[in-house]
């Protein structure tokens, strides 16, 4: 039954996203390799998007947790039908037999990328087995709980039980907990489970692999192909001995992945960077690639607020900081209009839940 | 000066490292120029976003209209990974490994080891984290001295294992911070045994319901439920050996006023309970499962 239970996790947090992310991550990027992590975690950033949307829309009309999970179900799903038969049709017609084989392998990993994948997984054994959370991670599972036991969304405040004072507003349009416990609803696996265990054992290499993603393409070629393996080795080894104090990036992205917080800094932030570098670098690219990078950085935004007050106000923050840069390195200043443009519905947000 | 002072306090560590890094990057972007325009490019991008993203978290009127638009993000306003401060540094360092490596081994070793007595120095394992010497030494005497009476009981009875507890949510998360074998029931294990889990909070929620007393703040509401933690008859269904208890009595002035209706004898409580008291500092309680 556990198996089961773990297997339907994983198809939700892991397999519906990277179908999702097949929808808009191109195949002729992903000709040469499948391209797993950037498919994944744009699929992350649509869903999450979209489960935020339908939460803040679905508050304002009163509606349950357990209604809004439903919807999310029947589109998300939908989604993934539509990313499955891109995928099927890339597999099939663009990358055939002889590419096949390159296309779903990784690639070979020298002494450093090993070193830093046993760096990686010693993490993960770390946070697995040896990680007691704090109360303020007592709060979120108790929002989570509230939704499950009581249909609950962001409606009151979970901490010390207290059912009788309303959440605070900046609560309010983070939807992570929720989403939690929609994991947990649709899996039946306990969502301290599924945060506390599952959250870092599936979404701490996708962190790396973003991360790594950013360092190929500054690195990609240097010193004979192994400075790629080098920067993941510095990379880890930093992320252990970075602990300098509480809001430092190291402890964010190896210690609490499941808090909204800290899943901001370890995929929303290399995300966001991953999409700017799209958007304000890349020439080569038609009009339909342009717009579907600017809806992916769109859709990031909304993650980052899905996943907190800090994300939303740090993510945009991200992205003014990326267009200045862009504009200036590139001279294109008409990229200004696309790029306040994806920050319109942040605004929206905090007129209405927080001003 | 405040804004001043609070930058200065909660600037980063590596601001250093992370400034050097981005003039390394800026001077790789001038090297590229000519060989690989896209690389340049992508070396101008970042450098050029790094410095913009340092300059704006420095500027204080930015601080300011952030701070006031949203006061709860003064605490994160500065979190680095925005600022792309690892990867910057560790993108630096493997250039001028690389570049180092074509000039001489020598120049090599010296570079690396400069990087990690850097990040020696600078850096603390992050699995123990920065705030437990500060949290250590916030444990009041009267905690301490709790900690010590469990610790002494247990060695009294010969139990040299994990020391199972149940208490007040910010001295089970200072107990395991004062002695290593104190396993607080908390987090981890309520994830282990999730059944155990929901039906306690299920309880606990309407128990509190129940507290709510007309006229009361949720605050008074909250200050005086701590002193109970968990209802009394939960107390049972946990598996742990000692439970620490805010002697209501000792805890509040107008002790007798709120529990006129509703006494609360903690140790009649717990007896039926099958557990002992075993000692008791000025505001607490200490209570030990008898075996069998």
């Amino acid at each position: 039954m556990v198996i089961l239970q773990g297997i339907s996790v994983f198809f939700h947090m892991c397999v519906i996203p990277f179908l999702v992310g097949c929808i808009l991550v191109s195949a002729k990027e992903a000709e040469k390799k499948c391209n797993v992590a950037v498919r994944t975690a744009a699929g992350l950033m649509v869903t999450y998007a979209l489960y935020e949307i339908l939460t803040l829309a679905m508050q304002l009309r009163g509606k349950g947790f357990r209604e809004v999970s439903q919807m999310y179900l029947y589109i998300v799903l939908a989604l993934a039908f539509a990313g499955l038969l891109f995928f099927g049709y890339e597999v099939v017609c663009k990358i055939r037999g002889k590419h096949l084989k390159n296309y779903l392998l990784l690639e070979k990993p020298d002494g450093f990328m090993i070193a830093a994948l046993v760096l990686i997984g010693i993490q993960i054994a770390a946070i697995l087995l040896m990680a007691t959370p704090d109360k303020d991670d007592a709060f979120y599972s108790g929002l989570s709980s509230m939704s499950l036991s009581y249909d609950y969304l962001l409606e009151y405040d979970a901490y010390n039980g207290n059912m009788v004072k309303e959440i605070s507003a900046r609560y309010k349009i983070s939807a992570l907990p929720v989403y939690q416990a929609a994991l947990s609803l649709f899996s039946g696996l306990h969502h301290l489970v599924i945060t506390h265990n599952l959250f870092p054992l599936f979404y701490m290499p996708l962190a790396y692999a973003l991360y790594d993603k950013i360092g190929k393409s500054f690195l990609e070629k240097e010193g004979h192909g192994k400075a790629r393996g080098k920067f993941m080795f510095a990379f880890a080894l930093l992320h252990m001995i970075g602990n300098y104090y509480v809001f430092s990036p190291e402890n964010f992205l190896v210690t609490r992945i499941w808090q909204g917080k800290a899943l901001f800094a370890a995929i929303g932030v290399p995300f966001l960077w991953i999409c700017g570098q799209t958007v304000f670098l890349e020439e080569k690219t038609g009009i339909g690639r342009q717009m579907k990078g600017w809806f992916l950085m769109a859709c990031a935004l909304l993650a980052c607020t899905f996943m907190g007050e800090t994300g939303l106000f740090l993510g945009v923050f991200m992205v003014a900081c990326q267009t200045m840069a862009g504009c200036l390195v590139t001279k294109k200043w008409w990229k200004l209009i696309p790029a306040v443009l994806c920050c319109v519905p942040e605004l929206l947000i905090v007129v209405k839940f927080l001003m | 000066m405040e804004v001043i002072l609070l930058f200065m306090k909660m600037e980063d560590k590596y601001w250093g490292l992370f400034l050097a890094a981005l003039f390394f990057l800026f001077v790789l972007c001038l090297m590229y120029k000519d060989r690989d325009e896209k690389k340049a490019r992508n070396y101008l991008f970042l450098s050029l976003y790094g410095v913009i993203a340092y300059l704006l978290f420095l500027c204080p009127p930015v601080y300011a209209a952030v701070t006031k638009l949203c006061p709860q993000l003064s605490g994160y306003y500065e979190l680095s990974h925005v600022q792309m401060m690892v990867p910057v540094m560790v993108i630096a360092a493997v250039m001028a490994l690389e570049a180092a490596r074509k000039e001489g081994k020598g120049r090599m070793a010296g570079l690396l080891a400069g990087f990690f007595v850097l990040l020696a120095v600078t850096g603390d394992f992050a699995y123990v984290p920065a705030e437990d010497a500060k949290w250590q030494a916030e444990c009041s005497l009267e905690e301490k001295e709790v900690f010590d009476l469990i610790l002494r009981h247990a060695k009294d009875r010969g139990d040299d294992g994990k020391i199972r507890i149940w208490g007040m949510e910010e001295l089970m998360a200072k107990s395991r911070l004062y002695d290593s074998d104190f396993q607080p029931l908390y987090g981890k294990d309520i994830g282990v045994s999730p059944e155990k889990y929901s039906a306690l909070q299920q309880a606990m929620y309407q128990c509190y319901s129940a507290y709510d007393v007309v006229g009361g703040t949720a605050i008074n509401i909250k200050d005086r439920l701590d002193a109970l933690s968990v209802p009394p008859h939960q107390y049972a269904e946990l598996d742990c050996e000692y439970v620490i208890l805010h002697d209501p009595k000792k805890q509040f002035d107008d002790y007798e006023e709120f529990f006129k209706d509703d006494e609360f004898d903690a140790v009649s409580y717990f007896s039926a309970l099958g557990y002992e008291a075993v000692g008791r500092t000025e505001h607490m309680l200490l209570f030990y499962r008898q075996e069998g």
